[in-house]
């Protein structure tokens, strides 16, 4: 079914827009959130509030781009689960391991900042960064911090071997640190 | 968490980009085939897409599907396909006002815009309301549905703790809101019923303004 169709479905209040969602997008929602929180129960859960969030904004909301929107939808849930449970002290390993190789990105803390703002700010400068680089460091880079796939994942998909996608991020790193620094921004 | 953050600004990089980079989608699935298709066979499904076009074109009603009469010859179709030819859309859209109009079986008359919500969108829901949204990119401004009879179209259940009644035009309409900004007003004219809902409240002289300007 056209995306189009499906959000018809979400404005007519149709029960079968989460059918039909979830048939088109399920496994796409369940990738992002089982990436972060590498648990099938959790991820099943974070898939389910996605929807929930989805029907409750459309309508009014019309996304142009559906398959980013509940993306980012069920992502940001993720990341909220993922807070909580760390603080629970369970188990989510291979999420810190990204969250450290994204610590050294960060230049040392500075004073404080109007923090939404600040947030668009680094935001557009990380878009400016993404549209700097080749095609193939971009998809890497997006796959691995915006995705969290696991870097086995990545170079199979890709055909890359695990050192040269490892040897990548770390590069790609190091020039998105260098990039936020000469903008002044302070994470 | 600084890391956290970081990630969490991630999250919002340009849609692109997170398109470009998605995982490779699983093996396609079958496509599914409507079950009934399987009954009635591909040559009586032609019957029907044909009947309808020529009873869309008598009837210019752009939205029910109705073939209870095709030609002696398709008697036996038909009789398959009876159960099938009352299909409404539950959500039509149309690209101009006028076609909404047509398939409503009725016209609108509203405001062009709605402050810097321009562009219009209209549709027919359940083959009998006429909507008119006015958005602005992915927002919507003001949402103005008109339908035969006098019930609530408006599809608006919440709860509101300012409701009043008021004239507009001769016309008794309910208006609703929290406080001072109102989003809601339903009201019947004659032998429609009409709602006109904004996203974000307004005063109830700027809310009238609106609802005068609706017929």
């Amino acid at each position: 079914m056209e995306d189009a169709q499906i959000l018809d479905l979400y404005f007519a209040r149709s029960e079968q827009a989460i059918k039909e969602t979830d048939l088109k997008f399920g496994r796409y929602c369940l990738t992002i959130a089982y990436n972060i929180l590498h648990n099938n129960e959790d991820s099943e859960e974070c898939k389910n509030d996605t929807y929930i969030k989805a029907w409750n904004a459309i309508p009014p909301k019309k996304p142009e781009n559906f398959r980013a929107y509940l993306g980012k939808i069920a992502r940001n849930i993720a990341l909220n689960m993922y807070e909580y449970m760390h603080r629970k002290k369970r188990d989510v390993n291979s999420t810190e391991a990204i969250l450290d190789e994204l610590s050294e990105c960060i230049p040392d803390p500075g004073s404080d900042v109007e923090k939404a703002a600040e947030s668009m700010i680094i935001r557009d400068s990380i878009n400016e960064f993404l549209g700097s680089l080749s095609e193939d460091n971009r998809r890497i880079f997006v796959r691995r911090y915006w995705y969290a796939s696991p870097i086995e994942e990545i170079a199979q998909e890709y055909g890359f071997s695990v050192s040269k996608v490892k040897t990548c991020l770390m590069r790609t790193r190091s020039k998105l640190k260098k990039h936020l620094e000469s903008e002044g921004i302070i994470v | 968490m600084k890391e956290m953050r970081l990630m969490q600004i991630i999250g919002d990089i340009d849609e692109k980009y997170i398109d470009e980079a998605a995982p490779a989608e699983e093996k396609k699935k079958a496509v599914r085939f409507v079950p009934w298709i399987r009954y009635v066979g591909i040559a009586a499904c032609a019957m029907l897409v044909i009947g309808v076009g020529i009873f869309a074109m008598t009837q210019q009603r752009g939205n029910i599907v109705d073939t209870p009469v095709m030609s002696g010859t398709q008697t036996e179709e038909a009789a398959d396909t009876s159960e099938l030819t009352q299909y409404v859309n539950p959500y039509a859209e149309y690209d101009t006002l006028e076609e909404a109009e047509i398939a409503a079986g009725f016209d609108i008359t509203g405001p062009d815009s709605y402050g810097g919500y321009t562009e219009p969108y209209y549709a027919v829901i359940e083959g009998k309301i006429l909507e008119v949204q006015y958005y602005n990119g992915d927002d919507r401004g003001m949402c103005i549905r008109k339908a035969k009879g006098n019930e609530d179209i408006s599809g608006d259940y919440n709860e509101y703790d300012n409701i009043i009644e008021t004239q507009v035009n001769g016309n008794t309409v309910t208006i609703k809101g929290n406080g001072d900004d109102f989003s809601l007003a339903v009201w019947v004219s004659g032998d429609y019923s009409y709602s006109a809902s904004v996203d974000s409240g307004i005063s109830e002289n700027a809310l009238k303004e609106i609802i005068e300007k609706i017929q």
